[in-house]
């Protein structure tokens, strides 16, 4: 027999005996107990060396990993943040359109019985620096007509003008040729309101006697002479009473109580 | 020396092998990478010499089925040592590919001669998952320790 033939048959042997064996120690043997704890005992000391410096490796990367976590988690919330702002804009605009109709529709039963009021939105502004008009979503077909009293739960806003079928055009009270036949509340000093024309957003209150009872904080009423606004629409108060020019007459500049410049929903003054 | 050195790889080996692992997602087999890079540059003999004391330490660790990895090294690194005249060692993929094929081969022979001492399998997709890692681990492990493996066996 072969050199060569005797190595085959040894391994085959050895095999096969790796084999049986594998199969007889399926459950733990008791010498091998002893073994097993030599080679346990061997590793011990590089395996605890091992462990600590995997277990520092392991919190390095763990630390890295976290930072990437916490960056990525950080752009997420500042998206979460953004879309949450974008949110709660909307819902302050729900909450203060929401407070703009309760105050109108209070307004409106209270003024119930006095006018004919219908509720309208700005759609549209003039283009104007000085927003002289405005564009409500209401026409012909809501009953509305030219030369109408255009309110807010505040105070008078202007009147309208074009009419559509379903738009209007509102001439603000600050365009000069909008007059306002009206009276001081409280004296019944009767005058006319007009826009000033230097931009300023405030009214004035022309051709009072020089000596007529009118004060800065009185309040100015429409007088409903003239047959466009009806009477007793608050209009603005007086901050000021300064001569005319020719020295006989005075006028009083109002402030005007409806918001110009922030009008968004409106009355219309139907009777 | 060599024998030295056979031990301390032995030692580092399984030491790594069983620490290293409580990181990684499936486990190296470091032993078996030792047994394939001595098989490539010894030959058949040696590399089944190597993987059936490698293997029989690690059964001895593991405490069951005592003979079970021993049977599996032994083969894979006579295997492995068959094809030592045949392949050319000077390039890189080699190691890559020698750690694929085998621990692909020694996880079918271990699968294998499990099944026949009876050990209770988990589901294949688990075992491939674990065996296509590991083969991957394997393949790392054997390139870190290539030129160190073509040096100490004297190549130029």
């Amino acid at each position: 027999m072969g050199v060569h033939r005797r190595r085959i048959i040894w391994w085959l042997v050895v095999l096969v005996g790796l084999l049986l064996l594998a199969r007889a120690t399926a459950a733990p043997l008791p010498g091998v107990g002893f073994l097993q704890r030599l080679v346990y005992e061997a590793m011990a000391p590089l395996q605890r060396g091992t462990a600590v410096a995997a277990g520092w490796i392991a919190d390095a990367s763990g630390a890295f990993t976290a930072y990437r976590e916490l960056q990525q988690e950080n752009e997420a919330l500042q998206t979460q943040i953004r879309e949450l702002l974008a949110e709660n804009s909307v819902m302050t605009e729900y909450r203060l359109e929401n407070l703009r109709l309760r105050q109108m529709l209070g307004f409106k039963e209270a003024a119930k019985g006095n006018y004919d009021l219908l509720a309208a939105k700005v759609v549209a502004r003039s283009p104007s620096a000085w927003n002289l008009s405005l564009v409500l979503d209401r026409g012909k077909a809501d009953g509305v007509s030219p030369d109408q009293a255009v309110i807010t739960a505040e105070g008078l806003v202007g009147r309208t003008g074009t009419v559509g079928e379903n738009t209007a055009e509102v001439r603000l009270l600050t365009d000069p040729e909008v007059a306002v036949a009206a009276m001081v509340q409280v004296s019944r000093v009767p005058g006319v309101v007009q826009g000033r024309q230097d931009g300023s957003g405030r009214l004035e209150m022309i051709h009072l006697p020089h000596d007529a009872p009118v004060r800065p904080q009185q309040t100015v009423v429409s007088s409903g002479w003239g047959g466009v606004f009806p009477p007793g629409l608050r209009i603005g108060y007086i901050i000021e009473v300064v001569p005319e020019p020719n020295g006989l007459m005075e006028k009083a500049i109002i402030q005007p109580f409806a918001d110009l410049n922030r009008l968004e929903e409106v009355f219309v003054v139907r009777r | 020396m060599r024998l030295l050195g056979l031990v301390v790889l032995l030692v580092l080996g399984l030491g790594l092998e069983t620490t290293v692992s409580l990181y990684l997602p499936a486990v190296p087999d470091l032993l078996l990478v030792a047994v394939a890079l001595e098989a490539l540059f010894y030959g058949p003999r040696q590399g089944a010499v190597i993987g059936l004391l490698y293997g029989l330490i690690e059964d001895i660790y593991l405490g069951r089925y005592i003979g079970l990895n021993a049977l599996v090294k032994t083969l894979v690194g006579y295997g492995i040592g068959w094809g030592e005249n045949r392949i050319y060692r000077d390039n890189l993929l080699v190691p890559v590919l020698v750690l694929v094929t085998a621990t692909l081969a020694a996880n079918l022979l271990w699968l294998l001669v499990a099944l026949l001492v009876g050990w209770s399998l988990p589901p294949a997709g688990v075992i491939w998952r674990q065996v296509l890692w590991q083969a991957g681990l394997n393949s790392v492990a054997a390139l870190v320790v290539y030129p160190a493996a073509w040096r100490a066996a004297g190549r130029p």
